[in-house]
């Protein structure tokens, strides 16, 4: 009697699993664990390490313009040099998305804002300064690619032919910059075995990484970059202002969260990223709509031609542009977190 | 007289007889003391160690508050609350070994529950649980044996405890686990296996049946298996037969929460305190002949409780039976409103995301600012208020009384922009957008205004 109450019992719960929506005995741990090797393999191979190889490149290359400027500050050579330190920011935007944990400290002595631009000009006039030493012992705030962008841009040709100690601290201030990178470059060396085996799931685990820093950059567009100037109507809030391309920034942003997220890079064999996995988990519907709003983002950033102005002249662009990073932010921050189980930056608090 | 009436006497003789007329072995509460005091000391160490005196009341200048208790603050200076803390693990030392116990018993108590009412957001079933044991240990002579106050003073030294004491302990375990299996009787637990299904997909590398199973069969395993658990348990553990192989199952539920969840201290202090049903003989029978307690005498003494402790006692009761049903009256998912979910033993039911801004507005001027919580509150605060409607409205007046003291705005309103996500599903609103949050009166008004879950299972 009490043997076929236990067989009725469980073949009522395999009768049960069975006909639930969905199967229950579709994919495994190994499946999981496999995909999320392949979404961080993918990330590191063909994302990370080519990105940091062409920003090392780039800066090394960059080198002889502003050699060519400290030696002749002439106004073609001021205006090539400008364009370069722009292009140089905004690429340096594309490895935002990229900024794990552990290497925080060595990108803000690489880019580093709100810079402390009277400190800098200080520096700048002190010949003492002008030294890679000086520079490398100095803090964020005093050097990196947006503060040479800033003593390029808001400096006159008069100015800078006055004070040619300017141009070479712009030219040291690169040359510590291609350093940084370098570094950055054998870290992610080193650390290639331990990122690419972090394929679990936890704060320290690379794909919880990932979609934290998704966050931290989306809060950052949207407090920081974008509100911030906003609710004041000062442009000089914004990250870019004198070169006037700080919404080239936020849409370099953008489209290397798309790219991080569907995995899409260049020269990915198998472009596997966050939307797979999703759609691995059944979750494909929220991959979509994530993938719809980003696509709303950096459209509407696309409209933006310059920041600047339509900060003072067209607010409710702006705001509308505002409005979709933070419903994109939501869906990262509370769905896709959600539906992920994941930790939404460090609290190290129990739970029951 | 009628039957019914007949019936209640009845039991209330039977009750008064066996509970407060009788006496039994005080092995157990003694085990229960001492395993209790060095798990409460351990875990008030960990806090400090953790740096959690900070976090906890001086990360920020705000504090989330439970209702009723709003005069309850933090000592002035860290170093204050430190020593607190420290002190609080003193004192469960103290019990633990019974030295001055009805007095640290008592100082336990004020001590630990006072620190667990300082900040709402810091809210864990836990650390209630431990004030409601604490409670129930201060009435109970637990120190007559195996004590430094037995071995101080010996006319103090007793065999045998009131079956009251024991039985109070035992029911205490109990209820928690059966409210816990009833909160589990939910669409979201029984049909959809959530959240188990989304733990258990991220934690893919330690079970063993995840190795054995997919995720999605895991889960639902896990799912029937922790509501039987919870059901059941504390039959098998008051049933004599049953009790070894319930504490095997104790073990490994207890065990396989705390290494697959950041739970905390929660399941060493259930796996411990389940230790309170094995009794005397059982003990013995474990030791063999190296048992410590050499219990002399009778132990079938006839005693008396006082009338008062009887209706303390019968209170305290009444309202842990009464805290986790007040959900029934209201026609909602209390996943989605938490309406009276905190003290109803909701343990690990659901997994929660949630993001709130705000907006503050000068009524007269229509001047607005815009309130990105993370600015004023530390991540726990922020992380628990996004989804809490209670501490939304509780930040919301906060708002409104630094922009009429700081900013010397005269009628500030306030909104949220609030989306949430509960178990899986799509974000949606949970606190209307449009309502003034400075206009609500009371919690029953905030919870009837929430939007309701569009999407139930």
């Amino acid at each position: 009697m009490r043997s076929s109450i236990i067989i009725s019992s469980c073949l009522v719960f395999l009768t049960y699993l069975v006909s639930c929506e969905g199967s229950y005995f579709d994919e495994g741990v190994v499946y999981l664990e496999s995909n999320r090797e392949r979404q961080i393999r993918n990330l590191y191979d063909n994302g990370m390490m080519p990105d940091i190889e062409r920003m090392s490149v780039a800066l090394n290359e960059s080198l002889p313009i502003f050699e060519t400027l400290k030696e002749l500050p002439t106004a073609g050579n001021l205006q090539q040099a400008q364009a370069k330190i722009k292009a140089l920011n905004i690429q340096w935007e594309a490895l935002e998305v990229y900024r794990f944990g552990s290497v925080k400290r060595k990108y803000e002595v690489i880019q580093f804002w709100p810079y402390n631009d009277v400190k800098a000009r200080l520096d700048a006039m002190d010949p003492s300064a002008v030294n890679f030493a000086y520079i490398e012992s100095q803090g964020s705030a005093v050097k990196g690619l947006l503060l040479n962008s800033f003593l390029l841009y808001s400096s006159s040709l008069t100015d800078l032919q006055e004070h040619p100690q300017y141009l070479a601290y712009v030219l040291v201030n690169l040359e510590s910059c291609i350093a940084e990178v370098t570094k950055l470059k054998e870290h992610w060396k080193q650390e290639e075995q331990n990122f690419k085996e972090a394929n679990s799931t936890g704060l320290d685990q690379s794909q919880d990484q990932q979609l934290n820093i998704y966050v931290n950059l989306l809060e950052s567009i949207k407090l920081v970059k974008l509100e911030e100037a906003l609710k004041v109507g000062d442009i000089l809030k914004l990250e870019a202002p004198y070169g006037d391309y700080s919404i080239e920034l936020i849409q370099m942003n953008l489209k290397s969260i798309q790219k991080s997220f569907n995995g899409d890079f260049s020269s990915a064999d198998f472009p596997y990223g966050f939307d797979d996995y999703l759609r691995g988990i059944n979750y494909g519907d929220l991959s979509e709509t994530i993938n719809e709003k980003m696509i709303e983002c950096i459209e509407k950033s696309n409209k933006i031609q310059s920041l600047n102005q339509t900060i003072l002249e067209d607010k409710e662009q702006v705001e509308g542009l505002v409005e979709s990073v933070t419903e994109l932010l939501v869906l990262i921050k509370v769905d896709a977190a959600n539906v992920l189980g994941t930790t939404i930056t460090f609290t190290d608090n129990d739970g029951d | 007289m009628s039957w019914e009436l007949r019936l209640l006497l009845r039991t209330m003789t039977a009750i008064n007889q066996r509970l407060f007329n009788r006496t039994t072995a005080i092995t157990p509460l003694v085990f229960y003391r001492v395993v209790f005091g060095f798990l409460m000391m351990a875990s008030q160490i960990r806090f400090y160690l953790k740096g959690w005196v900070v976090d906890c009341f001086f990360g920020s200048n705000f504090q989330f508050k439970y209702q009723f208790f709003e005069w309850v603050q933090p000592l002035q200076s860290i170093s204050q609350m430190k020593l607190l803390v420290l002190l609080c693990a003193f004192f469960a030392f103290c019990i633990a070994l019974g030295f001055m116990y009805r007095l640290t018993s008592v100082l336990f108590l004020i001590s630990f529950t006072y620190l667990e009412l300082i900040e709402k957001a810091w809210y864990l079933n836990h650390y209630y649980f431990v004030s409601l044991v604490a409670f129930l240990l201060c009435l109970m002579p637990a120190h007559r044996y195996f004590s430094i106050d037995s071995w101080l003073w010996p006319k103090i030294k007793q065999f045998w405890v009131p079956v009251w004491t024991i039985t109070s302990l035992k029911v205490m375990m109990s209820l928690v686990y059966f409210f816990a299996a009833i909160a589990k009787i939910n669409p979201d637990w029984m049909l959809a296996n959530q959240p188990l299904k989304i733990w258990l997909t991220a934690q893919t590398e330690l079970p063993i049946l995840n190795v054995l199973f997919s995720p999605k069969l895991s889960a639902a395993l896990f799912s029937y298996g922790g509501f039987f658990y919870d059901f059941t348990i504390p039959f098998l553990l008051w049933n004599k037969k049953t009790r070894p192989y319930a504490f095997v199952l104790v073990v490994f539920f207890h065990v396989m929460t705390a290494v697959l969840f950041q739970i905390g201290m929660f399941p060493w202090i259930m796996l411990m305190g389940s230790l309170i049903f094995v009794s005397h003989e059982e003990w013995a029978k474990i030791f063999k002949g190296n048992f410590p307690f050499k219990i002399e005498g009778n132990l079938a003494i006839k005693t008396k409780t006082s009338f008062v402790l009887k209706g303390v006692l019968a209170l305290f009761f009444l309202l842990q039976i009464a805290l986790p049903l007040r959900k029934y009256f209201y026609n909602e998912n209390h996943l989605w409103t938490e309406r009276n979910y905190r003290f109803a033993w909701h343990v690990m039911l659901m997994e929660k995301n949630g993001y709130t801004e705000f907006t503050v507005i000068d009524s007269i001027t229509g001047r607005k600012w815009k309130e990105v919580p993370k600015k004023r509150l530390t991540e726990v605060q922020n992380k628990q208020m996004s989804f809490q409607p209670d501490m939304i409205w509780e930040y919301a007046l906060y708002l409104e009384r630094i922009y009429r003291e700081e900013k010397n705005v005269k009628d500030p309103i306030v909104y949220v922009y609030n989306r949430v996500s509960l178990n899986g599903r799509s974000s949606q609103e949970l606190v209307p957008a449009d309502m003034d949050l400075t206009k609500i009166k009371n919690h029953t008004e905030l919870y009837n205004n929430l939007v309701p879950l569009k999407e139930e299972r």
